[in-house]
């Protein structure tokens, strides 16, 4: 698969999201797909989270198999305190946050992401029946100086309280 | 029936600790205990600690590491890695988080647990301080297995938890839904209906209270204008503008904007929003709440010019407040902040060499130790209604946290004031002094 090829990305954009959808089904009691995707249409916030997840974990593979640069991605909570994150009735972040370490930043790398995010946004509509969001990821490319002396985001991995979960490394 | 023959074998097959499975790892970094004992000795010094009380608070009073066997979904068993860290009683029972996280370690515990003791010290809370964590990948592993990975750390830490031992909350990767599973496999397991007061963070109808979503950031807004009251500024001649707009940027400025603030600027990850007049803080919370899950791109913007995150740090308002990601205030951008009070709403927003620029700025800065402690002021406040077995209203609740965090101010203010200190440095001071003081009371069985 060539992932420059817009039509390309189409198709992982919708094959990401369908192996979240059973992604999430799996980790929620083994329901079926159709359940999960009601879930997410009511808006059900576990579901909502373990589903970003799934993306998040299907994208990483993905970018990480197409760019030989990357080294690890990270997935992020964007928020102030432990405490907020924790309230259980607060509605899930809609991006998906993640932390690209790459050996160095490239106009190539950002042109997959953003090739790849818009594919993500036009299938996440019309698999929820929602409006188009502006974006579905938030990604930040750090490179090995950055991580290596914990600037821009590579500070966030010497944190005691905002804690970037592994996705893929290489 | 079990077949243990099985379920041995694959015990063996799957390793305690194979979380990740990554080889990659990324650049050490320098240990949060050190940091910790370092801060501590600082402050050691200063004050004149005697070297007895410096050598008990260098050390956790007790430390438990468990082997959690866990079955997940597909049969197998595996092993988590657990802990509860218990830095001081001195105060009280010790109170503090449990966390799931991949990376967590005994260190990383130590140094949460010890930054616990101090918070519950600075503001006047009976406790003293804890941390837990679990070392596994949450998002990885299904509500059940969860389930089962929580009750069975519940049982291995029952030990040295309870009411009057230790008392847990959330913290990363874990919220009000875990800690209702733990304060009934504790409930169970002691024989009782529901030991409420096991847990703080609970959801509401298990006990846990009113108030606590907006606790964090009702605190940031009492101790702003406790600092504006200081500089005799009045909310109605005052700009502010906030970093971050989740539960606690937003909490904080509706409050602000309700005691006659201009809120000038907020952001989110998505950027910022600036209107020099003030902000319509109302019709934008009416907008969030409309469209949850949204982010402030999505409000119309004919209310204010689009700035990004970074442009927020260094807009010309009285009061900024960083309530997003650590390490926003630098270095680099710190000479150019033109806020004369900061707030320090998340936690570490300003790094050493940043909060070293804004001292010789004589920009006052409220450190997030006290301005932060909204959330666990009403954790504590949760302890006290199930201890009671009567519970408030949310009314009754804002006033008990408000009272809590004006004397704390006040306590911290004329601490630094006295001594010629920042307020951080005051707040750290301070709470070391009331360790070391209930440890003095107590007396020395040694």
């Amino acid at each position: 698969m060539d992932p420059s090829r817009p039509s390309d990305v189409v198709s992982v954009a919708e094959a990401v999201l369908d192996r979240a959808v059973e992604f999430c089904a799996q980790k929620l009691n083994h329901i079926t797909p159709e359940a999960v995707i009601d879930l997410l249409r009511q808006g059900d916030h576990s579901t909502y989270r373990y589903w970003l997840y799934g993306v998040a974990k299907y994208v990483s593979e993905h970018l990480g198999a197409w760019d030989e640069s990357i080294t690890a991605i990270y997935i992020y909570e964007y928020d102030a305190t432990p405490e907020d994150l924790s309230l259980a009735e607060a509605a899930p972040d809609p991006l998906i946050h993640l932390i690209i370490w790459a050996q160095r930043k490239t106009a190539a790398l950002n042109s997959l992401i953003e090739g790849l995010d818009r594919a993500l946004i036009q299938a996440h509509s019309e698999l929820l029946g929602t409006h188009q969001l502006k974006y579905l990821l938030d990604v930040q490319v750090v490179d090995d100086q950055e991580m290596n002396n914990r600037r821009g985001y590579g500070a966030l991995f010497s944190s005691l309280h905002h804690r970037p979960l592994p996705l893929w490394k290489r | 029936m079990v077949n243990w023959q099985h379920m041995a074998k694959k015990l063996v097959a799957v390793p305690a600790q194979s979380v990740s499975g990554f080889v990659v790892s990324e650049p050490a970094r320098q240990d949060p205990w050190d940091t910790v004992l370092m801060q501590l000795d600082a402050v050691a010094e200063r004050i004149k600690l005697a070297p007895g009380f410096h050598a008990i608070l260098r050390q956790p009073e007790r430390e438990l590491i468990v082997s959690i066997p866990v079955m997940m979904d597909d049969g197998e068993v595996q092993v988590f890695t657990g802990y509860r860290i218990q830095h001081s009683s001195a105060r009280g029972p010790c109170k503090g988080g449990i966390r799931y996280h991949p990376e967590v370690n005994l260190n990383e515990v130590r140094a949460l647990a010890a930054l616990m003791t101090w918070k519950c010290a600075v503001v006047d809370i009976p406790f003293g301080g804890a941390k837990g964590g679990i070392q596994c990948d949450p998002r990885q592993m299904s509500d059940n297995e969860l389930q089962r990975l929580t009750r069975r750390f519940a049982a291995m830490i029952m030990p040295i938890i309870g009411p009057q031992r230790d008392i847990p909350a959330p913290d990363v990767n874990t919220d009000a839904r875990i800690m209702g599973w733990l304060a009934d496999a504790v409930s169970m397991l002691s024989g009782k209906a529901i030991t409420m007061e096991a847990v703080t963070g609970k959801p509401v109808p298990l006990g846990g209270s009113l108030g606590r979503k907006e606790a964090t950031g009702r605190g940031v807004a009492i101790i702003t204008r406790e600092l504006l009251k200081r500089r005799a500024q009045s909310p109605s001649d005052t700009t502010v503008a906030i970093q971050g707009y989740g539960n606690v940027g937003s909490s904080a400025a509706m409050l602000l904007d309700e005691m006659g603030c201009r809120v000038v600027a907020v952001s989110d990850v998505s950027g910022g929003l600036y209107h020099a007049r003030g902000l319509d803080i109302a019709a934008l919370n009416r907008h969030m709440a409309a469209h949850p899950g949204c982010l402030l791109e999505t409000y119309p913007a004919e209310d204010g010019d689009r700035i990004s995150n970074q442009d927020l740090l260094t807009l010309p308002v009285d009061v900024l407040i960083p309530a997003a990601l650590e390490n926003q205030i630098r270095e680099d951008n710190a000479p150019h902040v033109q806020a004369g009070i900061v707030v320090e709403a998340a936690n570490n927003p300003t790094t050493s060499q940043g909060d070293r620029i804004l001292h010789d700025r004589q920009i006052l800065v409220a450190p997030d130790i006290l301005a932060n402690a909204g959330g666990v002021v009403v954790s504590y406040l949760e302890w006290v209604q199930n201890l009671q077995r009567y519970f408030w209203d949310e009314a009754q609740v804002n006033r008990s946290l408000e009272e809590k965090m004006v004397h704390s101010f006040e306590r911290v203010w004329d601490f630094s004031q006295h001594t010629g200190t920042s307020l951080r440095q005051g707040a750290y001071a301070l709470a070391v002094e009331k360790v070391a003081a209930a440890i003095r009371m107590r007396g020395m069985w040694a």
